[in-house]
């Protein structure tokens, strides 16, 4: 930690990897887009000042809509939670830092460029525009006028970067959560806000996969020109039968977990502060807990209600109507518990409870709204009303009114200063009214369709009032501003807690926390919060250090010693900023040259394998080797590159995007590599309460987890494949390749589309499935294999079997090659012909990509391998069990995607 | 605007939807009814019990030194939390139950009872729609095409107090099909149909409009329907075949002149 600069360093923000300095960046950077959509609303209220509108044109207020939605959801509320969610998961589960403290920085990276790429999409034209439930097909670039293609690429990859940062989030959490507690802290046993955190990152994990399938759907109909929505023929665009239902149900099996996303670390939250501020111990606290699990599931099954008018029939409704109407309950009890909680209490009236007490309130209201919506008959005339509206923002902006009650509550802990109270109470009145100001007077209204800036005429007093609520609720929120930064200056300085009654461990640690959180190893073994003192500091001697009121028992065991633990890190930054430049690169590419620039990455990468490999393992054959293959691989690719584009063609003509999607994509080459061989010391937990994953190392867990979610992704795919093949009709589906009339722009029909291919790649996969098992065995076999005269050391023969893996995945790729030419080039099946072919190729072309990427770690294992990394006693042959895990995965993916787009 | 209709026709069950006694407005508006009456009775209990606890077991006591919040108490017969305690329930887990029962109970009940009437608007039973319409929605217009096989892109003119069937699709994006008055709505998908009915009790003018966003005109995109009293439909039939559709576009073009000029105003009940 010598290397971590001190915090007025503008370096060590770009640096840090520390769980609380993360969850500053993450509240900071997320506050700053509350402003942002914040601006967004308020020029949609300025437009309904109106009936036909005032400043914007159509295309204008379509474009505001959108991005306020956007970004409010994704770029404000979940950061904002995350950001407590980073700076006090660690403190309240009794952990020195997250799982993946690295990771951890580059998933607020990622999200931070996100946020800078979909910001930027205004200035590319004209940001996406059709609403963020992006309906298909008017989010294929055949339905978004010209000037706005680019851009709403943009926001496109925008997302996509974001949900990978959601991704490496969800993943670190649940490792953290599962691997990292105090000793003696059961499941169950974690405090509110850290079990709220659980629930949602489960949810997070499988709903954000689901949409990633969805955005990479579509950016495959964006980029591609695959015809999942939309053919482009001839006579201009033409809807496919099945897109438009397909996006729905990928839209909304993610939206409708996300709803709760959004909400429920803000409840955890408020369980905590009625807790504390009503000095009374939550009422059912075990039923809470089991209701929002039960809500986590739930979630998973409601997501056709958001489609009742579409053509599902009365069946599948009466079915998501009984779900629907039961997810409601498990939040009575919810509401129900806090109520209780408060009798008896010894409630104050600070501004945390303030804003407690008005969110639930606002709940309330926007609950029973929303049971409204789970009568089917009202739905359907309450579907693109300001019902809905107004319902679904009582819902999540109380969310947004609980996480800013939560930020007085644990300001004092973040900053050491205590805010003023007059001025926070302030706040909370004039927000109060501002927001029911502003949403209620929607409900009355309700007739007003939604998205739209024509209304009845009888309406725009309602529509007056609702605008100035928005100015009185925005304008409340620069007292808060004002208050936070003035208090930072303040003399009101707080020890551990300032609150009574405040029962969970980061109110036992000095405001703010020191780096390393506790002042010892935190345990509850005791049945109570100690410290003990890291051993091997002062020569093993015992003492102990009472929690306030707290009285220490004598009996608890030492804690091991400390490992060094690393806490900066330039690589996150970096390679989150080569996603921005991709990304930035992607959205204005053409099809022809879509691909170069990540091809031309690979040499790259193999490259500075290479390079990185030499500088920190010290040079070898192997780096000399991978330098050497990595200039005549770019000499090919330019070969291939002059014969499909030219040169000097695109010297001279490719867009300035073409120029940074390579520079982001080879920038990306790099900084993988240097963050690959970065040697970045966190220690395994040790003395800490794992149930139930006792036996699983956190980067086993780790990758578990993201499994798990890759699961949900290919499943997504493969949903998508089976839904449209349905629509289309099991069997005439093969017609659809056969016929050229039949939806299909092809002016041949397709002559074969062979079997073999396919099969002979099954047994390539499954064989390198079997080598590298065998490389594993090999890493950890002790001493020398003799095989008849010959003797085979174990890293040879580690290294055997690695480099066969990568001959098995290299031969199905080749053979995936000469297949797709002849489909492409020959038979002129190409992406978007039909929507046959655009299954097909996205589907097995995400297959091959994993297969892609698999290689490339393949190539750095052997490196590592080959310089002295997992062979031997000493040695961690854990690396080399995860890729396993990982490359099983997509073998068995493959055995599942064979017969259903070969035989079936 | 809103339509009262019959708000106060009699509700039978689900077994005797043989007639078309009530209009979706009808089943809407006692519906909505029924819920703004429920819902504003528990909400507002739920709100004052909540502040009514809040404000009751409220602590006034001063800032104690050094202290930004009261000292803590211990001594009194409630278990207060504890700092680094390993959190625990208070007392309270029946009544909790008892409340959570009941909300249970209410929110059933309404939902079954929603469901009864949700079974009637989807399921006509053997009363046939008097006439069937085809809508297709386009950026940024409704086509229709009458069962006569009349097309048309204009207004939508229907007969008063006949239940009209309607097929809606899209020919380009997703739009939804909604004559909000007449409490009729449907998506309207590419290579989808949907179904929806309606049934006017007054005649008048009402707006289709679109209630999904569907590209720069969605906000524009708004249609006059032309609900026209019986009698003008009936005398429109003796004059001219329906079954034929230029005979029908004939009688169509007349009555949007005819109501362009003025001379439904003192016919329509309702009016934009």
């Amino acid at each position: 930690m010598s290397d971590l600069p001190p915090r007025s360093s503008v370096k060590r923000w770009l640096v840090t990897t520390n769980h609380k300095d993360v969850g500053i960046l993450y509240l900071l950077t997320s506050v700053f887009f509350l402003v942002a959509a914040g601006v967004l609303a308020l020029l949609i209220r300025i437009q309904l000042l109106q009936s036909g509108g005032t400043i914007l044109s159509g295309v204008g207020y379509n474009q505001v809509v959108t991005a306020h939605g956007f970004i409010m959801i994704f770029w404000f509320l979940s950061p904002f939670a995350f950001g407590f969610a980073n700076y006090f998961v660690p403190l309240q589960i009794g952990a020195d830092d997250l799982a993946f403290p690295r990771l951890n920085a580059m998933s607020y990276w990622l999200y931070l460029f996100s946020g800078v790429l979909v910001l930027g999409s205004f200035f590319q034209g004209a940001t996406f525009m059709g609403g963020w439930t992006a309906y298909a097909p008017l989010n294929v670039p055949a339905y978004i006028p010209e000037f706005g293609e680019v851009g709403s690429f943009a926001t496109i990859v925008a997302l996509i970067a974001f949900v990978g940062s959601v991704t490496i989030g969800s993943v670190n959490f649940l490792t953290t959560i599962y691997r990292m507690r105090a000793k003696g802290l059961r499941m169950r046993d974690i405090p509110l806000f850290s079990i709220s955190i659980l629930v949602t990152v489960w949810m997070m994990l499988f709903a954000f996969a689901a949409y990633l399938a969805a955005l990479i759907i579509l950016s495959s109909d964006h980029l591609l020109h695959t015809s999942f929505f939309a053919l482009e023929t001839g006579s201009g665009p033409e809807a496919t039968d099945s897109g438009s239902l397909l996006w729905t149900h990928l839209f909304w099996f993610f939206g409708h977990p996300e709803v709760y996303i959004v909400f429920f670390p803000a409840l955890g939250a408020l369980a905590e502060m009625v807790q504390t501020f009503a000095g009374r111990r939550l009422v059912g606290r075990k039923w809470f807990i089991i209701s929002m699990a039960l809500v986590g599931i739930q979630s998973f099954i409601v997501w056709m209600h958001h489609m009742f008018l579409t053509s599902i029939n009365l069946e599948i409704k009466t079915v998501i109507m009984v779900t629907t109407v039961a997810i409601s309950l498990p939040f009575d009890l919810m509401v129900f518990s806090l109520i209780y909680t408060m009798i008896k209490g010894k409630i104050r009236w600070k501004t945390p409870f303030l804003f407690s007490i008005g969110s639930l309130v606002i709940f309330i209201i926007g609950g029973i709204t929303g049971v409204f919506l789970g009568a089917i008959v009202l739905d359907y005339s309450f579907r693109g009303t300001y019902w809905v509206v107004a319902h679904f923002h009582y819902v999540m902006a109380s969310s947004a009114v609980i996480l800013i009650g939560a930020v007085y509550y644990w300001y004092p802990k973040m900053t050491g200063k205590m805010y003023n109270e007059f001025l926070g109470k302030a706040h909370f009145v004039t927000s109060f009214i501002g927001f029911n100001m502003l949403y209620f007077p929607m409900f009355i209204v309700w007739e007003t369709p939604r998205r739209v800036f024509h209304y009845d005429s009888g309406f725009t007093p309602f529509h007056l009032l609702a605008t100035a609520g928005a100015f009185i609720f925005a304008g409340s929120f620069l007292i808060m501003f004002y208050n936070l930064f003035a208090s930072l200056y303040s003399d009101r300085h707080v020890d551990e807690s300032p609150w009574a009654y405040a029962s969970s461990p980061e109110w036992a640690v000095s405001s703010p926390p020191p780096l390393d959180n506790f002042p010892g190893k935190p345990s509850f073994a005791s049945g109570k919060l100690n410290f003990l003192d890291r051993a091997g500091t002062d020569g093993g001697a015992k003492s102990e250090t009472a929690t306030d009121g707290g009285v220490a028992t004598g009996d608890e065991t030492l804690a091991p010693p400390e490992e060094h633990a690393d806490h900066a890190s330039w690589w996150p930054i970096m390679v989150s900023s080569s996603v921005l430049f991709a990304g930035l690169g992607i959205s204005g590419l053409s099809v022809s040259y879509a691909v170069w620039p990540f091809a031309l990455a690979i040499p790259a990468f193999i490259g500075f394998l290479g390079v990185e490999g030499a500088r920190q393992d010290g040079f070898a054959l192997i780096h000399g080797i991978y330098v050497m293959v990595a200039f005549p691989l770019t000499v090919a690719l330019l070969i291939l590159f002059h014969l499909g584009i030219g040169i000097f063609e695109a010297v001279g003509n490719a867009s300035p995007y073409f120029w940074v999607g390579l520079i982001g994509s080879v920038w990306g080459s790099y900084t993988l590599a240097g963050f690959g061989y970065e040697s970045f010391e966190v220690p395994e937990p040790k003395m800490a309460e794992q149930w139930p994953f006792e036996s699983v190392e956190n980067t086993k867990l780790g990758m578990w987890a993201f499994i798990a979610s890759d699961i949900i992704v290919f499943g997504a795919f493969v949903g998508a494949y089976i839904f449209t093949r349905f629509e289309y009709g099991w069997e005439a589906w093969w017609h659809i390749a056969e016929d050229p009339s039949a939806h299909t722009m092809a002016g041949q029909a397709l002559e074969h589309h062979p079997v073999l291919p396919g099969l002979i790649n099954t047994y390539l996969l499954l064989a390198s499935s079997f080598t590298v098992v065998l490389a594993l065995t090999a890493a950890r076999h002790k001493g020398n294999y003799s095989l008849g005269p010959l003797t085979i050391s174990s890293r040879q023969a580690t290294l055997g079997f690695l480099g066969m893996t990568f001959m098995g995945a290299a031969g199905f790729l080749v053979n995936k090659g000469i297949e797709w030419v002849d489909l492409y080039l020959h038979q002129g099946w190409t992406f978007g012909v039909d929507v046959m072919s655009s299954t097909f190729y996205l589907t097995t072309g995400m297959h091959g990509l994993h297969v892609i990427i698999g290689m490339l770690v393949l190539l750095f294992l052997i490196a590592r391998t080959y310089t002295g990394a997992y062979v031997g006693e000493n040695e961690d042959a854990g690396t080399l069990e995860y890729f396993g895990l990982y490359w099983h995965f997509v073998d068995i993916v493959w055995l599942f995607l064979f017969p259903l787009f070969y035989i079936l | 605007m809103v339509g009262s209709g019959a708000i106060l026709t009699s509700l039978p069950g689900v077994e005797a939807v043989a007639t078309l006694s009530r209009t979706q407005v009808d089943i809407f508006s006692r519906l909505f009814l029924a819920f703004v009456v429920l819902g504003t009775t528990v909400g507002v209990v739920v709100i004052s019990y909540l502040m009514y606890n809040a404000y009751k077991y409220r602590t006034d006591a001063p800032d104690a030194d050094g202290k930004y919040d009261v000292e803590e108490e211990t001594d009194d017969d409630v278990v207060r939390p504890q700092l680094g305690e390993i959190p625990t329930s208070a007392k309270g887990g029946k009544k909790l139950f008892l409340s959570f029962g009941l909300s249970a109970v209410l929110v059933l009940g309404l939902i079954i009872y929603s469901y009864s009437l949700l079974l009637y608007v989807e399921d006509t039973g053997d009363v046939e729609p008097d006439m069937e319409v085809n809508v297709e929605g386009f950026q940024f217009a409704w086509a229709y095409e009458y069962d006569n096989g009349f097309e048309t892109t204009g207004e939508l003119v229907v007969p008063n107090e006949e239940v009209v069937g309607l097929e809606v699709s899209s020919r380009d994006v997703m739009h939804n099909f909604g004559i909000r008055g007449l409490r009729a709505k449907t998506d309207a998908m590419p290579g989808q149909t949907t179904e929806t009915w309606f049934q006017a009790d007054e005649s008048g003018e009402y707006q289709a409009i679109c209630f999904e966003l569907c590209g720069s005109g969605h906000s524009n995109m708004r249609e006059e329907v032309l609900v026209v009293p019986t009698s003008v439909w009936e005398q429109g039939q003796e004059n001219y075949n329906f079954d034929n559709p230029d005979e029908f576009e004939q009688w169509y073009d007349q009555t949007i002149d005819a109501w362009k000029n003025g001379e439904f105003d003192d016919q329509l009940e309702v009016t934009n």
